[in-house]
C-alpha cells in the first residue's frame, strides 16, 4: 500500500513539473474530486494530500524544480477522495479558514500555503479578499493545501459538495427575516418598460426615465415611440438590481404627476430572477401641463397688443417667443438694466 | 390556575419570539475610517480597507481588515479579524454583514469556535446562535475593472440617503481633484436635487455639506453670456416636503436669489411656494443693489375623489427699473395673477369587451389679472401713448380702453381614444386626439381653441416604429363688433428686436388662425447605446409664421443620442429649414452630454 502511494505521488510530481500553471484558467475543475492524472492542470488546486508529511531528500528537490510536493505521507491518503473547490476568503485564523460562503474549513496544522499560479510555497500570508484553492482531506476535513491568489477564481464546485466538510455550527434557527426569499443571481435580465403617456403629451416630444442611479439626471434614458399614447424602453439590468426612476419629458419643469394631480412618490422597481420583465406604467399628467402651473402668468392673454403672452405669438402658430415671460417693466428680465442681461428663468 | 396557564403560555410566546423581536432602530449611521476609503460611482459601492474603523451611532466600534457596502442594496459587509466592541462586550470574528433593512447583523465569530450567529437590533449581548444567514451575505463585490470616483480615509454613511467623504479626492477631468469635502448623495428621493437654479451650459456641483435632511453645494457653472461663474445652493428636505435656496451667479453683480418650498400637507394637498428675487448690485458679494425685481408664485393642489382642484397665485413686485438709460419707475407696481381650476378624471364614453376606445376628460376654471400688460417689448407704448399716459405701463389699451383688472374663465374638454389595433399582427395602431375650450374674460372678447390629432404607428419590432400625424389647430379671438378695431385691415405687426421680419398675413389677419400639420417620423434603435428620432413634416399655417415664431413650413430634424462609454451618452439634434427666410439649418448643434 506504502509503495503504491508512494508511486502515485511521485508520478503526480512529475505531472505537476511539466504542466505549465497557466492551464488552470483554461480547464476550470467543475467537479469536487479529480483523478489524480488530471492534478497538473490545477497546480493551485492539488497540493499535498498529505495530512502529515514529512521531509524527504528526494521530495525536497523536486520542491526546488517548482513542485510543492515536499514530504512522503506518514500516513496513506487516497488521492481519489481528495476534495478541492476555490473561493474567496473572508479570513484565516484561530486553526480555521473562513471563505466568504461563510463557512469555516479547519486547516492541517502542516498545511501548505503555496502560490496559485507556480505551485510553489509562498511567503504571503493568505489575507482577506484573496482567492484560494483549498484541497482537503475528507476524512480529516481538513485543508492542506491553500494556494492563493489575487487573482479572480470562479467557483469551481457545487457548494453543497463542500459543505458538509466546513466546521460545525449551532443547530439552525429559522430566520423569518428571510422567508420566502428567491435566490438571485445576478443574471442579466431584459426589462421592458412601457408606459402609457396623457393624451396631451405633444406628438413631437420624447419621453425620459430619470433614476436615482442617474443622479436624478431628467432625461438620463430616452424612450422610443410607439405610438400615439406609448413609449417603451429595453434595457438589460442584473436580478437584485433596485432602482427608484419616473418619467419626464426632458426636464424637471415636465415630471409626471399622479392621479390626483399632485407629485407621486418615486416609482420602485426590482429585478427579479427571470429572463425577461415587462413593466407597464401609466403617467395621468405632466407638471408643465397642469393648470395652475405658473406658465399662466400675467401676460398670458393673447392680443395683438401684447404679442408676449404665454398663449403664443401670433395665436395658433404654436410660436413661443424667445424671451422668457418674466420681464421688468423695462422689458427686460427682473434686475436688469441693459439689455443682454441673463433672462430670468424659473427653476 | 388559568391565569398561570396564561401567563406562562405568554412567557413562552415572548420567550420564542424574543430573539426575534428588534430592541433597536438599525444603525442611523455608520462612522468610517481606514486607510483607504474609496467609492465607485458606477456601482454605488463604497470599500475600505486598512485599520478599519466603524462607529455605530449606538456606540459600537467595529475593527476589521476590510469593508465594502453596496449603498443601494443597503447592506455592508466588514470581514477579516473583526472586533465588535461595545461598552464590555466583545465579539471576535472572521466577518459580519449588517442588513439595516431587516435590523439584522450576520457574524461569523471565530472564538470559540466557527460558528453563525445572527445580532437582532443591535444587541450584541444576545446572539442567536445558528441562525440562518443570506447566502450571499459575505461575498465581495467584483470591483476588478472599475475606477473609484472618490479617494478618502473617512465616510460617514447615511443609510439610502448619503455618503459625505473627508479628505476627499474626486476623480475629474482624468486627475483625482483633491477636495476636502464631498458629498455624494444616492437616495430614491428626488428632492434632494430639486434645482433652484436657472439653467447653464454646464453645470459642476460641489455638495461639500450634507446631513440626512440638507445638502450645501458650490456650483461652477458656464453659459455664453456669464461664462464661468460660482453659485450657491442649499437644500433640506423631509420626505416628500423640502426647502431649496440659491445664490445664482454669486460671483456676478447681477444675481438671482430663489426660494422653493413644497408641502405635502396630507395625501391629496400640497401647496409650492417659489419667491425670486433679482438684483443687481455694485460688486459680487452682499452688497445694497441698485435695483430689484421678484415674483413670487403660490400653488396648491386638492384632490377630491372625482376632481383635481387647483390654485395658482401669482405676484411681481418691481422697485426701480431702468429704460434707455434713465429711471423710469419708482412706484410700487405689483402685478398680479389667480386661477383656480378643477380637472375631472378619465371617463370612458365608448367601451368594447371591457376595453376603453373613447376617454373624456373636463377642465375649467375661473382667474383674475391685475396690471398684467406690460409695456414691453413689441407692446407698442410708443406707438400707443395714451397707455403711458393713462395709469402706468402696466395697463393695456384694449378696445381702445385701458385695462388694470380683467376677470376670465375658461371651460374645455379634451376626448381621446386608445390606441387602436388597425392590423394587430402587423402591429398598426390608430390613435386620435380632440381638445376644444372656450375662454372668456369680463370684456366683450373670448377666445376659442380647437386642437385635433390623428396618427398611425407601426412597429418593426424593438428596432424600428414609425408614425405618421396629422394635427391641425384653429385659435379664433372673438371681438364681436369691434373684430375689425382690434386688427384692422393692413395692420404690419413686426417682432422686433427678435428679427425685422413681419408677419405678412397679418395684413388680412382677422383674429382667426389656423395651423395644420403633417409629419412622419421614424424612431430607429438597433441596440441600447444607439437612438436615432428622424422627424420629418410639413406646416401650412395662417398666419404665416416666421423664424422663432412657429415652425418652418417644412423640416427635417434628426435626432440622434449614442452611449460613447458606459457613463457618458451624448445627444445630438438639429433640424434643416429647406431654406426658410434663408434658414437652412437650426441655429446650432444641440449637443448634450450626461451620465
Amino acid at each position: 500500500m506504502m509503495r503504491r502511494t508512494l508511486a502515485v505521488i511521485v508520478l503526480a510530481a512529475l505531472a505537476l513539473a511539466a504542466t505549465p500553471p497557466s492551464i488552470v484558467d483554461s480547464q476550470p475543475q467543475t467537479h469536487a474530486t479529480p483523478p489524480p492524472a488530471q492534478a497538473p492542470a490545477t497546480p493551485g488546486a492539488v497540493a499535498s494530500p498529505l495530512p502529515n508529511p514529512g521531509p524527504s531528500p528526494s521530495a525536497a528537490a523536486q520542491s526546488e524544480t517548482g513542485t510543492f510536493l515536499v514530504a512522503p505521507p506518514s500516513k496513506p491518503v487516497d488521492l481519489d477522495t481528495l476534495k478541492s473547490f476555490s473561493g474567496q476568503l473572508l479570513d484565516v485564523r484561530g486553526g480555521y479558514v473562513y471563505f466568504t460562503t461563510g463557512d469555516a474549513f479547519k486547516i492541517s496544522a502542516t498545511a501548505r500555503i503555496v502560490d496559485y499560479d507556480t505551485g510553489e510555497a509562498t511567503t504571503v500570508t493568505p489575507d482577506v479578499k484573496m482567492f484560494a484553492k483549498a484541497t482537503l482531506n475528507p476524512q480529516s476535513k481538513e485543508i492542506v493545501v491553500l494556494a492563493i491568489t489575487r487573482r479572480r477564481l470562479a467557483a469551481d464546485t457545487e457548494y453543497d459538495a463542500i459543505k458538509k466538510f466546513a466546521a460545525p455550527t449551532s443547530p439552525e434557527q429559522p430566520a423569518p427575516e428571510l422567508a420566502g426569499q428567491i435566490r438571485l443571481t445576478g443574471r442579466p435580465v431584459a426589462v421592458t418598460f412601457y408606459v402609457q403617456v396623457p393624451p396631451t403629451t405633444p406628438l413631437t416630444d420624447s419621453v425620459y426615465i430619470t433614476t436615482d442611479a442617474s443622479g436624478w439626471l431628467a432625461n438620463a434614458y430616452r424612450m422610443d415611440r410607439v405610438d400615439a399614447l406609448h413609449y417603451r424602453l429595453t434595457r438589460s439590468f442584473a436580478s437584485g438590481t433596485k432602482f427608484a426612476y419616473k418619467y419626464t419629458r426632458g426636464n424637471w419643469n415636465s415630471v409626471e404627476v399622479a392621479k390626483t394631480g399632485l407629485q407621486p412618490d418615486a416609482r420602485q422597481f426590482f429585478v427579479h430572477e427571470a429572463d425577461a420583465f415587462r413593466k407597464d406604467d401609466v403617467v395621468y399628467g405632466w407638471t408643465d401641463q397642469l393648470p395652475n402651473q405658473p406658465n399662466a402668468g400675467p401676460q398670458a392673454v393673447p392680443t395683438p397688443f401684447n404679442p408676449l403672452g404665454t398663449s403664443g405669438f401670433p395665436p395658433g402658430t404654436g410660436g413661443e417667443p424667445q424671451p422668457n415671460k418674466t420681464l421688468a417693466p423695462n422689458g427686460l428680465p427682473p434686475g436688469c438694466s441693459v439689455p443682454g442681461c441673463a433672462p430670468t428663468k424659473r427653476p | 390556575m388559568r391565569i398561570f396557564r396564561c401567563l406562562f403560555a405568554c412567557a413562552l410566546a415572548l420567550g420564542t419570539f424574543s430573539p426575534f423581536r428588534a430592541d433597536a432602530a438599525p444603525p442611523r449611521s455608520l462612522d468610517i475610517k481606514a486607510q483607504h476609503v474609496n467609492y465607485y460611482s458606477n456601482r454605488f459601492i463604497l470599500t475600505a480597507d486598512g485599520n478599519v474603523r466603524i462607529r455605530l451611532p449606538d456606540g459600537t466600534m467595529i475593527r476589521g481588515e476590510t469593508f465594502t457596502m453596496d449603498l443601494k442594496l443597503n447592506r455592508y459587509l466588514i470581514a477579516g479579524g473583526v472586533t465588535i466592541v461595545k461598552g464590555k462586550l466583545e465579539d471576535r470574528g472572521a466577518a459580519l454583514a449588517g442588513y439595516p433593512d431587516y435590523d439584522r447583523h450576520y457574524f461569523i465569530p471565530s472564538t470559540p469556535t466557527p460558528d453563525r450567529w445572527t445580532f437582532v437590533g443591535g444587541d450584541w449581548a444576545k446572539p442567536i446562535k445558528g441562525g440562518i444567514q443570506p447566502g450571499d451575505a459575505f461575498y465581495f463585490p467584483d470591483l476588478t475593472a472599475e475606477r473609484p470616483f472618490i479617494k478618502s480615509t473617512a465616510a460617514k454613511v447615511l443609510p439610502k440617503t448619503l455618503v459625505s467623504f473627508t479628505n476627499a479626492s474626486i476623480y475629474a477631468f482624468g486627475a483625482y481633484l483633491p477636495l476636502y469635502k464631498y458629498a455624494i448623495v444616492f437616495s430614491g428621493n428626488p428632492n434632494y436635487q430639486q434645482n433652484g437654479f436657472a439653467g447653464a451650459d454646464a453645470d459642476f456641483a460641489v455638495p461639500f455639506l450634507a446631513s440626512e435632511h440638507s445638502v450645501t453645494a458650490v456650483h461652477a457653472r458656464y453659459d455664453s453670456q456669464d461664462h464661468l461663474f460660482f453659485s450657491y445652493d442649499q437644500h433640506f428636505v423631509w420626505g416628500p416636503d423640502y426647502v431649496v435656496l440659491s445664490e445664482n451667479p454669486a460671483t456676478n453683480i447681477q444675481k438671482q436669489w430663489n426660494l422653493i418650498g413644497y408641502d405635502r400637507l396630507s395625501p391629496d394637498v400640497d401647496a409650492r411656494l417659489f419667491q425670486q428675487v433679482s438684483t443687481l448690485g455694485h460688486g459680487w458679494g452682499l452688497t445694497e443693489p441698485s435695483e430689484s425685481g421678484g415674483e413670487t408664485n403660490f400653488v396648491s393642489n386638492v384632490y377630491s375623489p372625482h376632481l383635481q382642484l387647483a390654485f395658482n397665485f401669482n405676484y411681481l413686485q418691481t422697485n426701480a427699473s431702468y429704460l434707455g438709460g434713465r429711471i423710469y419707475l419708482q412706484e410700487q407696481i405689483h402685478p398680479s395673477q389667480a386661477t383656480l381650476s378643477v380637472t375631472s378624471l378619465d371617463h370612458v364614453i365608448l367601451a368594447k369587451d371591457h376595453r376603453a376606445l373613447v376617454t373624456i376628460k373636463y377642465r375649467g376654471g375661473y382667474g383674475y389679472q391685475h396690471e398684467a400688460y406690460q409695456c414691453g417689448l413689441g407692446a407698442n407704448c410708443d406707438a400707443n401713448p395714451n397707455v403711458e399716459a393713462t395709469s402706468g405701463l402696466y395697463d393695456a389699451l384694449i378696445l381702445n380702453t385701458p385695462v388694470t383688472t380683467l376677470t376670465y374663465n375658461y371651460l374645455g374638454v379634451t376626448a381621446y381614444t386608445s390606441s387602436i389595433p388597425i392590423s394587430t399582427e402587423k402591429q398598426i395602431f390608430f390613435n386620435a386626439t380632440f381638445d376644444k375650450q372656450r375662454q372668456s374674460y369680463s370684456m366683450p372678447y373670448h377666445t376659442d381653441t380647437t386642437t385635433t390629432n390623428m396618427s398611425l404607428s407601426k412597429l418593426f419590432g424593438q428596432r424600428l416604429a414609425l408614425l405618421a400625424t396629422y394635427s391641425i389647430q384653429n385659435t379664433g379671438n372673438f371681438f364681436g363688433a369691434q373684430q375689425d378695431i382690434q386688427y384692422p385691415p393692413g395692420a404690419i405687426i413686426g417682432a422686433e428686436p427678435y428679427t425685422p421680419l413681419t408677419f405678412k398675413d397679418y395684413v388680412t389677419y382677422r383674429g382667426f388662425s389656423t395651423t395644420q400639420t403633417l409629419a412622419g417620423s421614424a424612431v430607429i434603435t438597433p441596440n441600447p447605446y444607439f437612438n436615432l428620432n428622424l422627424r420629418l413634416s410639413s406646416t401650412d399655417s395662417f398666419p404665416e409664421s416666421i423664424p422663432g415664431y412657429g415652425a418652418a413650413p417644412i423640416q427635417l430634424s434628426a435626432d440622434l443620442r449614442v452611449r460613447l462609454a458606459k457613463q457618458v451618452q451624448m445627444d445630438l439634434t438639429r433640424a434643416y429649414y429647406f431654406n426658410w427666410y434663408t434658414n437652412t439649418y437650426s441655429p446650432a448643434f444641440g449637443i448634450t452630454f450626461s451620465q
